[in-house]
């Protein structure tokens, strides 16, 4: 926090310079202000204030009654929540999208890629994790990371995915019967567990899953 | 000198300080900088190698010494340095290091060094320096020098067996400096030295060194008092990537340091705070997307749905078609660095959009209004490779790139945004050193303007005006025979306050296969204004390239108005008679890009005093943007015609400024740290040459930065 006040107070100072036009964004100072107050709302926007006002707002009614399917996912350790829209299908790939211009696609529940998480997982194989699924087994997963350079990042861990015991959940008014099943994970210098909660359909009503070594797990619930 | 551009590059290292996660946080015991701002212990030099591509930027000061110093990790063996010091005058340095051999289980590491082997010599020492790891909190160093590192406890140079030159250090040094001086190189007496280094922990290490430094100028024109030569030290690194350090010197004095260092191939927010791409749309599944484009509504339609939607991600559409089965568009990516990320996006906008008969996207990104290359992609690869496993590597494999000189897509997109761009925004212009104040300064406004006749026709211009400053008087302009190219620059604008820093027109095209063209024509920049004309040929998929220039240009009015003048016609530039001075200027250039990341370019050719000769660069281009460099011209003005530092050089640093802000723009921080500049060796600064307009948008480039393609 004392970081981002930092990135602030600098940002405000540098705004106090900054010209006007739209030829001034090229100003290296403008940039810069822009820039950091870019990065710091970025960080205040995804603080769970905001986020929770926009749950709360949320009824099994109005999630009946959007056009799309609804899902809301938090970037935990952020601490932040926001209600993320369908925006695309692509086989059996389905890609969601924040008003803030985050994306996240999960292959049949299990995450396949983010964006704009500042470290996002570009792509992956998780055929073998899909196969676990049913009744749990060993299989690897292959992840690309974007690095630094522009580079991609390729690393492949090994997995084993093993039932742990039955809940019922509940998400706005729906009870949903379901088998928690947990995915650990490990290989590359990289170690997570990924744990979902699945029904006898195969549908993943919540999860918790790994995106990358910076952006940490994030946490899902299908509404 | 420090004007404006080098201040934003300050601005940019200073943001870049504050955003940046620096470096590597593997458990090796990195470098410690010393005073000098290169890898040692005090003030003495060790074989502790920083990590490739590290930059770091030290100032250091005792006693009445102060100095500031940029090094770079050039390439895994070799170090270069940039530094500006005070000694009791104000002195330019370059150093190079080159590691011989790196730290084995007996064997320590091995550097062989260069003090300040260009330039007026004041700190010439050349040296070779052991460092040996103790288990895994001690590194000893040890080390033979020469010059200025055999100032105590010299004794004969060992290396007198080979001839017996080496034991005496000539003093070749020309009074302007500047020159290599090789005649110096490990000749004179030699003397050894040495320290010890002790992490005590991660934050904190302990430091001690006997320094055969005598530093007799130090002694003889200043205050300084040399009664040991032992130091100690202790250097704290709160967090990686910072030093402060505080020393006990020499048995007298207190010394304070500060160490930022940077590893370009790192950044706090790797793939960055870019907004989530649309997705691609499976064939079919797009609600936007027209069935086809038989009829000229459908077209025109799905134009302008498309150069909408472009818009608001960023991209200006210039125009479009379908031909058959195939698409193809020409754009502008105003907002992403990477080429490749906008092909990406781009493409996946299209997927959206394009009817459900093509299967085939030809893209063709533009910069000043000209095709840069035609990517062509399969619209089935979009499809199967998205979010995959592998889909970067794949997606490069199977795209193929052409020229794009054809003419443009049938459809033109009318752009909704004005032609007329305009922007005000303060400035800050630093003057360093004119000889009578050591610092002069002025705030005030910059207003600058574009108007786009057409894309690739461009009317811009820049004006300042001054608020507050003390620029207005200019102290001594040093003597010299030639033209006042560039040495009286101080005088531009200081008593006018401001005044017209630029208005030309420019114009870009394609005159043919694999060639480019740049036409500039008006107020080129503050010194110079008249007519430009450059030519470019560089196929899509080569790393050559071969340029060709040729300029008339005007000397400029002080007053920053339009008028143009003669020449100073004296030494010290008091009297301007006779007919304004004009010169045609013009150079071939050869560019290469090598796999490794770096890039040669040779410009050979006539500069502006009317000499001729030759610039050689050598730049080390990280795929993220980062760009380090060096540049150094030999034309035939003599060195003492020159003046101060011989000949031009400098070190070029350039940070991508998405890299500091982690959101995206194209914008980069460039700075240059040169050797005093002088009026030998200059060239007319011209806004948009091709080569950095086009290499971008060619193949190497965007293979180079294609992991970016699916972000």
């Amino acid at each position: 926090m004392k970081k981002i006040i930092t990135k602030l107070t600098f940002a405000a100072a540098l705004a106090g310079l900054s010209g006007c036009g739209e030829l001034a964004q090229n100003d290296p100072i403008t940039v810069f202000g822009k820039g950091l107050v870019a990065f710091a709302q970025s960080k205040v926007d995804s603080g769970s204030a905001d986020a929770a006002a926009t749950s709360a707002e949320l009824t099994r009614e109005t999630i009946e009654a959007a056009p799309v399917n609804l899902l809301r996912l938090s970037l935990i350790s952020q601490g932040a929540t926001d209600i993320l829209a369908e925006a695309g299908r692509n086989g059996t790939k389905v890609t969601w999208a924040s008003r803030e211009g985050f994306g996240f696609t999960f292959d049949g529940g299990l995450l396949v890629a983010s964006r704009r998480t500042g470290a996002d997982l570009m792509g992956a194989d998780v055929s073998g994790a899909k196969r676990s699924l049913s009744g749990g087994g060993n299989h690897t997963r292959t992840l690309d990371f974007l690095d630094g350079s522009d580079q991609i990042q390729q690393i492949t861990v090994q997995c084993q995915t093993i039932v742990t015991g039955q809940d019922a959940i509940t998400i706005f008014e729906r009870t949903y019967q379901t088998s928690i099943l947990e995915e650990t994970c490990s290989g590359a210098g990289q170690e997570f567990k990924n744990t979902y909660w699945r029904d006898r359909n195969g549908i993943i009503w919540q999860s918790r899953q790994w995106i990358s070594p910076q952006a940490g797990y994030l946490g899902y619930q299908r509404l | 000198m420090f004007g404006l551009k080098n201040y934003t590059g300050m601005v940019g290292l200073a943001v870049a300080a504050l955003c940046a996660t620096p470096a590597a946080a593997d458990d090796d015991w990195r470098a410690t900088y010393n005073l000098y701002g290169t890898a040692g212990i005090i003030d003495t030099p060790s074989a502790v190698l920083p990590k490739d591509g590290e930059v770091a930027g030290t100032l250091g000061f005792f006693g009445e010494t102060q100095r500031g110093t940029l090094t770079f990790q050039l390439h895994p063996r070799i170090s270069g340095s940039f530094r500006y010091s005070f000694i009791d005058t104000y002195d330019r340095s370059f150093d190079l290091r080159y590691q011989l051999a790196h730290e084995g289980e007996i064997r320590p590491a091995i550097a062989i060094g260069l003090r300040d082997f260009i330039g007026t010599g004041r700190y010439s020492s050349e040296y070779i320096v052991a460092t040996k790891t103790i288990g895994s909190d001690v590194r000893v160093s040890g080390g033979i020098g020469w010059g200025r590192l055999a100032g105590v406890g010299g004794f004969t140079n060992p290396l007198g067996v080979i001839d017996e030159g080496f034991e005496t250090r000539p003093d070749d040094s020309i009074a302007t400096g500047g020159t290599v001086l090789t005649g110096q190189f490990f000749r004179g007496d030699a003397a050894l030295f040495g320290g010890v280094e002790w992490r005590v922990n991660d934050e904190w290490t302990l430091l001690a060194e006997y320094s055969s430094d005598a530093y007799e100028r130090e002694t003889d024109r200043t205050s300084f008092e040399r009664n040991s030569p032992l130091n100690f030290g202790v250097t704290w690194e709160p967090r990686p990537g910072r030093q402060w350090g505080a020393y006990y010197l020499y048995g007298s004095e207190i010394g304070v340091s500060g160490t930022f260092t940077f590893d370009p191939t790192s950044r706090s927010v790797p793939s960055g705070f870019d907004s989530a791409p649309l997705p691609v749309a499976v064939r079919g599944q797009s609600l936007l997307a027209a069935a086809s484009w038989d009829t000229a509504e459908q077209e025109s339609g799905g134009i302008n749905g498309l150069g909408q939607v472009l818009a608001t991600d960023g991209f200006r559409l210039l125009g479009a078609e379908v031909t058959g089965s195939t698409m193809r568009v020409r754009y502008e990516n105003n907002t992403y660095r990477a080429e490749a990320q906008g092909v990406g996006r781009v493409a996946r906008i299209m997927s959206q959009l394009a009817p459900a008969n093509v299967d085939t996207f030809i893209l063709e990104p533009t910069r000043r209004g000209i095709a840069l290359s035609a990517v062509t992609l399969r619209r089935t690869d979009l499809e199967t490779l998205e979010n995959t496993a592998g889909a970067s590597a794949e997606s490069l494999a199977r795209a193929t790139f052409s020229d794009a000189a054809g003419p443009a897509p049938e459809f033109s997109y009318e752009n909704p945004d004005p032609a007329f761009l305009w922007g005000a925004y303060p400035y800050l212009e630093l003057t360093v050193f004119d000889g009578d104040e050591p610092l002069r300064a002025d705030v005030g406004v910059e207003a600058t303007f574009q108007y786009e006749l057409r894309p690739n026709l461009l009317l811009a211009g820049t004006y300042r005006h001054r608020l507050e400053g003390n620029r207005e008087e200019v102290g001594a302009i040093s003597a010299s025979t030639l033209p006042d190219i560039r040495r009286t620059g101080l005088r531009y604008g200081s008593e006018s306050g401001g005044g017209i820093e630029n208005l030309f027109l420019s114009w870009y095209g394609r005159p043919g296969r694999d060639l480019y063209s740049r036409v500039s024509l008006g107020y080129l920049e503050r010194n110079f204004g008249g007519v430009s004309g450059e030519v470019l040929w560089k196929p899509v998929d080569s790393r050559l390239a071969i340029g060709a220039e040729l300029n008339y240009t005007l000397l400029r009015e002080f007053d920053l108005g339009f008028g143009f003048r003669p020449a100073c016609s004296d030494l010290n530039c008091t009297v301007f008679t006779g007919d304004n001075y004009d010169v045609v200027t013009g150079h071939l250039s050869g560019y290469y890009d090598f796999e490794n990341g770096y890039q040669a370019q040779v410009d050979v050719g006539r500069y502006l005093a009317g000499d001729w000769g030759a610039t050689f660069s050598l730049d080390r281009e990280f795929d993220n943007g980062w760009k380090l460099g060096a540049y150094v011209t030999l034309t035939d003005v003599d060195f003492e015609d020159f003046g101060e530092g011989s000949f031009d050089k400098g070190i070029m640093l350039e940070i991508p400024t998405d890299w500091t802000v982690g959101t995206p723009t194209r914008d980069t921080v460039a700075t240059t740290l040169r050797s005093l500049e002088r009026d030998g060796g200059s060239r007319v600064r011209i806004d948009g040459r091709l080569y950095d307009v086009v290499s971008g948008g060619h193949e190497t480039q965007m293979a180079d930065n294609w992991g970016r393609f699916w972000r």
